[in-house]
């Protein structure tokens, strides 16, 4: 359904464009980074970008790869290193408006883009140095360009199969949203083959025309992706036997679908205009198709059900919804948030569609050019950026709320007030993520000890058997009591510093100014 | 049922086993049929369907041997495999003729080559070498049409399945600690994508072929 754009949508898709940039680089870099981007620049920072790729206990290294290409073009400030994410946030706008027009309409376009620019989760994910959102974009960018390709001799067809293979190996639940989007989208397209009404007399040429015809990339991908997925299932399987790197992972939520919903579009709060938003937009997703058969059926030449948006996009939001809930169900909890990056554009664009068919059903009959139709669906995308912004920036205030666990502020005060030699420098869990900062202070400090859980016993003793008094425990979230409780009694507590989700405790021995 | 399908019976019933886990049984009958095949002097099956099962068969074989490092293992498929598929290939792409089995041999040996050279980080002159000729290459082979050429595709995995092995030699030799993941998993991913756009490229001209033979 590529039509001509015309000339206010393109207008209007650039603002709204602007306006995800400017809420997706404001504070970009205010924050510390926390320590699942510190590990994506760890990993980033390695020496080769063989190094970088990891050793293959999680996953296949892609996002070091890219963390790794990133760095050696950007460099490795906090700000550099997010706006790879931001840059991928803005990005996504108008791509996903343009699949919202190419299997809808202007009106679905301008609305679906309202929504991902103020979206709560899509900014949080576009200010994190982290493996969500350039893959989110990079597979929509290929899906936008796999349901206009016509046949698998377009010129960018070899990119679009690279790009999907390279984010379905960058993270196993991007790799379950392809493979299932791909799965529908080849089984809609059979469908549609197999029910023309000038079908191919024999079941052959039905099968040429499904695999050679129009629409063959799909085809082609889906082999591809399939083949791929055979050869390094091993892989999976195995990453999805060791517990080891999802064990941190709390259990689902009773409500897992308003949880999402609310993560997408903005957490409630008391007053809040968007309060009760995710139980609404809950039942248009699953009204959804009935709202496309009926909008199909009041059309005068009906087409075939099957064609419409609906069910791709529906298999890529509540199939990945339903194959992590059910996991987590069956086999161990999966249910973390921002493993839905993937699938995130096809709740928002389900959501534009909805709007832009029932304005069609219930305006079409008085308004014959559609004006009013397309004014009233700019009017309530200025309402969602308007909400969506004032509970940004005043509501819930995230730029000012939302806060990240503050390795950069400990460093500092760390820098600022510890001497080296009369010192031992104690840390939990991984001293990189002090080391990262003290490193770009030009900091002379060294960390002396690390440790997840309890200490080992020989560095008890050196600890405990060492001759100045000061001892520096610096830790993160729940566990800044623990590596205390390893110092002998001898140890009072003379210092401590606050920070969010850190904490820096001085102890010495009674009588001895630790400073 | 005739020599030929139970040829192909053989082939499949190997399929299977490699699937389910039975290596040995599973190449003992692919060795079976192809003997059966030589021995007759047809070098080939009598129909495409069954030329590209045997295909599918020999990659499968392939695709076992990777977690193997015993040189006889690693390279007696692989060759076996190159040969018998280049016979198996014959058929639609003349490779008695030559041009084929040249395009054939030059494609796999530079894909080893320079992917090894690439991850292998030589010297520049090198890397400026491979790209020049590259594209000279992918215009002699008529790239364009890659995914309607199995010989093309065949020859581009078997091409990464040597550099897998250049890989594996230097290991051998002590040049390199052990194959690096990172490499593997390059490996990995483009033969997983070549491997699908070669059943495509079979599937459609088995289809395009048998709707061509209606007509």
């Amino acid at each position: 359904m590529d039509t001509e754009r015309s000339r206010r949508y393109l207008i209007a898709l650039t603002i709204v464009t602007l306006i995800g940039a400017v809420l997706r680089f404001r504070e970009l870099d205010a924050q510390s980074l926390w320590m699942d981007e510190l590990a994506s620049l760890h990993s980033g920072k390695m020496n080769t970008w063989e190094e970088s790729m990891g050793t293959g206990r999680s996953g296949f290294g892609f996002s070091g790869f890219i963390s790794y290409q990133f760095i050696q073009l950007f460099g490795d400030s906090d700000f550099a290193i997010r706006s790879l994410s931001a840059l991928s946030g803005i990005a996504l706008i108008p791509i996903v408006a343009e699949f919202a027009r190419r299997v809808r309409d202007e009106k679905a376009a301008i609305f679906t883009a309202a929504l991902i620019t103020t979206s709560f989760f899509a900014i949080r994910y576009s200010q994190e140095f982290r493996p969500y959102m350039f893959p989110t974009m990079v597979m929509w960018a290929c899906l936008l360009y796999l349901i206009d390709a016509t046949t698998v001799k377009t010129r960018n067809a070899i990119w679009v199969i690279l790009g999907l293979a390279f984010v379905f190996m960058i993270h196993t639940v991007a790799a379950v949203t392809i493979s299932i989007m791909l799965f529908v989208m080849t089984v809609s397209k059979f469908i549609d083959v197999s029910s023309q009404k000038n079908n191919p007399s024999s079941l052959k040429k039905m099968l040429s025309s499904f695999w050679l015809g129009r629409g063959s990339l799909v085809t082609l991908t889906s082999i591809c992706i399939l083949s791929l997925g055979l050869i390094t299932l091993p892989t999976l399987l195995a990453d999805s036997d060791d517990g080891t790197h999802s064990d941190w992972i709390p259990s689902t939520p009773e409500d897992a679908h308003l949880v999402l919903l609310e993560e997408f579009l903005g957490y409630e709060s008391q007053g809040s205009m968007n309060e009760g938003f995710a139980e609404i937009a809950w039942i248009m997703v699953l009204s959804s198709p009935l709202l496309a058969l009926l909008h199909n059926r009041t059309r005068e030449e009906p087409q075939s059900i099957w064609n419409e948006p609906e069910w791709v996009l529906l298999a890529s939001a509540l199939g990945t919804f339903l194959f992590i809930t059910t996991y987590s169900e069956q086999i161990r909890p999966l249910f973390v948030v921002r493993y839905f990056a993937f699938s995130m554009p096809a709740w928002f664009l389900i959501l534009g569609i909805w709007i832009s068919r029932t304005l069609d059903l219930s305006m079409e009959r008085f308004d014959e050019n559609g004006e009013a139709r397309t004014i009233t669906a700019v009017i309530l995308s200025i309402l969602v950026l308007s909400t969506g912004i004032t509970w940004l920036t005043q509501d819930y205030d995230y730029y000012g709320t939302e806060q990240k666990t503050d390795f950069r502020g400990m460093a500092e005060w760390l820098d600022d007030n510890i001497d080296n030699n009369s010192h031992l420098i104690l840390v939990q869990p991984t001293p990189y993520y002090w080391e990262e900062y003290l490193e770009r202070m030009d900091s002379n400090l060294i960390i002396d000890y690390n440790s997840w859980g309890y200490l080992q016993t020989y560095h008890k003793m050196r600890i405990d058997n060492y001759n100045h008094s000061v001892v520096i425990v610096a830790s993160m979230g729940q566990y800044p009591d623990i590596l205390a409780g390893e110092l002998d009694e001898t140890h009072i507590k003379a210092e401590e510093a606050i920070f969010y989700d850190g904490h820096i405790v001085v102890y010495t021995h009674p009588g001895v100014d630790w400073r | 049922m005739n020599e030929s399908n139970l040829q192909a019976f053989l082939v499949g019933t190997s399929i299977v086993l490699s699937i389910v886990g039975s290596p040995g049984a599973s190449i003992l009958l692919l060795v079976l049929a192809s003997t059966w095949m030589l021995s007759k002097g047809g070098m080939r099956f009598e129909n495409d369907l069954h030329q590209y099962i045997f295909i599918i068969c020999v990659i499968l074989q392939a695709r076992d041997v990777h977690s193997s490092d015993y040189l006889p293992t690693l390279l007696g498929p692989w060759l076996i495999g190159t040969l018998l598929t280049m016979q198996a290939l014959q058929r639609h792409h003349d490779l008695r003729l030559g041009k084929n089995l040249l395009e054939f041999a030059v494609i796999s040996v530079w894909i080893s080559s320079s992917m090894y050279l690439i991850l292998a980080e030589m010297e520049g002159w090198m890397m400026g070498t491979i790209l020049i000729m590259t594209p000279l290459i992918m215009t002699r082979s008529e790239f364009k049409e890659f995914h309607r050429n199995p010989i093309l595709i065949t020859s581009c995995i078997f091409g990464l399945q040597g550099t897998r092995f250049l890989l594996w030699l230097d290991v051998r030799n002590g040049s390199m600690a052990e194959i690096m993941l990172a490499h593997s998993t390059w490996i990995v991913v483009f033969t997983g994508i070549l491997v699908g756009v070669l059943v495509y490229s079979i599937v459609g001209n088995l289809i395009e072929d048998e709707a061509h033979e209606d007509e």
